[in-house]
């Protein structure tokens, strides 16, 4: 398989491949590089990608699992939310080139102060456009919980823009 | 109507209810519609769904993995040319392109060599050792190098016992006499001597040795000066005949003159005997 016959097939779904690292990880760049690090695995498994029927799931998949690597490889790293941190990365301004980013920052800083199930809905559905019953798959959770968490979470980020 | 439908999605996306696709048309209706025509609860609602609908990925991701997956692409044919052409080399190559192989090949190599380079120049030297004195047709001009510096080393033996100074000639036919061994136990004084032809012979002042073998195998002692250079002559005789024969062998290639030890040795048997 050529590299071009693996982008028709796999870079559709990267998009989806963020929202799931964004759910599991939290941060913005562990989530990109997660992306990263789950297209390379899935280019040395591209022989066999012509055989799977649901590629987005399997995506999907490759991708869960290579942020519960991260995730186990950095328990001990320091905390992402660490208030020096967001201290040093500033408010985002409309001048500041940045500005998408940074705007992308700050909901996720907010959804990291979601509880950890509301987060991980959150994220899926915003990034991976999963429907609930695809999330409560992924989760191992029932369609109902995914439209509770998913309700109670997108009331809070709503609390939060208004202040 | 239109605002009814954005009110109707609103609540749908609030209660967890909504799906994928009508999240988007909702976000889709938001930014399309005229924010004058907006009421004010609405326009709040706006700029947050704006901002926590917001399904953007980091900017630039897109082109970022396309890259890489290029990337990774060049390295693999890079790569794999490289193995396959490995792997065919490997194919191509002999078993015996391993050290270990290559080792022993030349190991076998250097053994084969030596061996025939010994059979080469021992087999020769065997060959005329079996067949030097004993199969007088088979010898060749090697035996005929051997023998001919020991007829001169005897020639030269005889000269030295005989301390002669004139030449060695050829001495001429003499009767047959009873011949004898040449030693140097005792010391006689040949008279000198001429045949028929008057031409010189043998030496005579030179101490020579003369013994007659008897028929018992005891030796007798020659004291009579003529008898031993009769003998001697004889002797000579048959040398130098040996010598024409053995030489005119040599010119043919065919007959040994390794022949002429066996044969110098049966002139002085004969000699005794006689």
């Amino acid at each position: 398989m050529d590299s071009e016959e693996f982008k028709r097939l796999v870079m559709p779904h990267y998009r989806t491949m963020y929202g799931v690292a964004a759910a599991l990880l939290g941060d913005c760049d562990l989530s990109s590089d997660a992306v990263q690090d789950a297209m390379v695995r899935l280019w040395e498994i591209r022989s066999g990608l012509r055989d799977v029927r649901n590629i987005r799931g399997f995506v999907m998949k490759v991708t869960r699992n290579i942020c519960l690597d991260s995730m186990r490889r950095d328990r001990h790293m320091a905390d992402i939310s660490d208030p020096v941190v967001e201290q040093e990365a500033g408010t985002p301004g409309e001048d500041d080139p940045m500005a998408a980013t940074d705007t992308l920052r700050h909901v996720e800083r907010m959804m990291s102060s979601l509880p950890d199930a509301q987060r991980k809905v959150l994220m899926l559905r915003a990034y991976a456009d999963l429907d609930n019953d695809e999330i409560a798959e992924q989760l191992g959770i029932s369609g109902d919980t995914v439209r509770q968490q998913l309700s109670r979470a997108r009331r809070k980020l709503r609390e939060m823009c208004r202040r | 109507m239109e605002t009814e439908e954005i009110r109707r999605l609103i609540r749908l996306f609030y209660d967890g209810e909504s799906t994928p696709a009508q999240e988007s048309q909702l976000l889709r209706l938001l930014e399309e519609a005229d924010e004058s025509q907006l009421p004010e609860d609405m326009l709040e609602e706006k700029r947050i769904l704006m901002e926590i609908g917001s399904r953007e990925v980091p900017a630039g991701l897109g082109a970022r993995l396309e890259d890489m997956i290029d990337n990774l692409a060049a390295v693999d044919n890079i790569t794999g040319a490289e193995v396959v052409s490995r792997e065919a080399a490997e194919i191509d190559s002999p078993q015996t392109d391993s050290p270990a192989r290559w080792r022993m090949l030349a190991w076998w190599s250097a053994s084969v060599a030596a061996v025939a380079i010994f059979v080469v120049m021992y087999l020769p030297l065997a060959h005329f050792d079996a067949v030097s004195l004993r199969h007088p047709s088979s010898s060749g001009d090697m035996a005929s190098a051997m023998v001919i510096p020991e007829i001169g080393l005897m020639a030269r033996d005889l000269s030295i016992a005989c301390a002669e100074t004139e030449a060695f000639q050829t001495p001429a036919p003499v009767k047959p006499v009873q011949s004898a061994p040449v030693s140097r136990k005792h010391k006689t004084v040949p008279k000198k001597q001429t045949d028929e032809a008057g031409r010189g012979s043998v030496a005579t002042s030179c101490e020579l040795v003369a013994q007659a073998a008897t028929g018992n195998g005891k030796h007798r002692e020659v004291t009579d000066p003529d008898e031993a250079n009769a003998l001697l002559d004889r002797a000579f005789s048959r040398v130098y005949r040996n010598l024409a024969i053995a030489r005119t062998s040599m010119a043919s290639a065919s007959l040994p003159v390794g022949d002429d030890t066996r044969i110098i040795d049966n002139i002085f048997k004969q000699e005794e005997k006689l």
